[in-house]
């Protein structure tokens, strides 16, 4: 459950990160341009650092502590994901 | 710049929202500039509501800065080949190879209101997609233009 939520998330993870930088040529300057470099680069790291929590408790046994880390990473994964549809939209608004 | 005020007439017949916005605000002498700034109207669209209401005996002109009644529709061809002009001089100045993207929609606006709609909209694509610089100073050049 705990290694299967932190994969799930390190996947979404990794997923965001390839949106981000795709929505990076459409602003390539600008408020959301520049935000989204740095939004960007903080997706990668976490994407990293999913990547080690993964590694890091693979063989661990199953805790509460441990069940709501991997909840709480999950859960960032998806509101990035969210934030970044969000960015989308407004894009998507401005081209129209 | 002209100055207009609600006539006596009594209103008596049926006025689109625009022409009832400007009429209303007409309930005090008020000049088009004013108008302009406080309907946020394009320009074609004002002068358009304008000219109804002043065709119908609902405002009169009380001052106005030039000799003979101004008749903006005459000049608006000119004026719009050459605002496209500045307008598309503008953004080569600030975009660079950008601007090359925009020069085709610049092309296709059928009026002034239009172009001027337009170009607001651009400012704040440009402030959130391209260079806040650009579209800051595109912004100060449009307020000259379209003033």
């Amino acid at each position: 459950m705990v290694q299967a939520l932190v994969v799930l998330g390190f996947l979404l993870m990794l997923y965001n990160t390839y949106t981000g930088f795709q929505m990076k040529s459409k602003a390539p300057g600008g408020v959301i341009g520049e935000r989204l470099t740095q939004l960007n680069l903080f997706v990668l790291l976490f994407a990293l650092g999913y990547l080690a929590v993964a590694l890091l408790t693979w063989s661990r046994p199953v805790n509460t502590l441990l069940l709501i880390v991997s909840l709480i990473l999950f859960f960032g994964a998806v509101f990035v994901l969210l934030v970044l549809r969000l960015v989308q939209a407004v894009l998507a608004a401005l081209e129209g | 710049m002209q100055i207009y005020r609600q006539t006596s007439r009594a209103l008596d017949i049926f006025l689109s929202r625009d022409e009832r916005l400007v009429y209303t605000l007409c309930r005090e002498e008020i000049s088009d500039i004013v108008l302009a700034q406080r309907t946020q109207l394009p320009l074609d669209v004002l002068n358009k509501a304008l000219s109804a209401l002043l065709e119908h005996g609902l405002i009169e002109i009380v001052a106005s800065s030039q000799s003979e009644p101004s008749r903006p529709a005459e000049h608006t061809p000119d004026k719009l080949v050459a605002a496209k002009a500045q307008l598309a001089a503008i953004l080569k100045a600030e975009l660079g190879e950008h601007a090359a993207k925009f020069l085709p929609e610049i092309e296709r606006k059928q009026s002034l209101g239009e172009l001027e709609e337009w170009s607001r909209k651009l400012v704040i694509k440009l402030k959130l997609t391209l260079s806040q610089k650009a579209a800051n100073a595109l912004e100060a050049h449009l307020r000259s233009l379209f003033s």
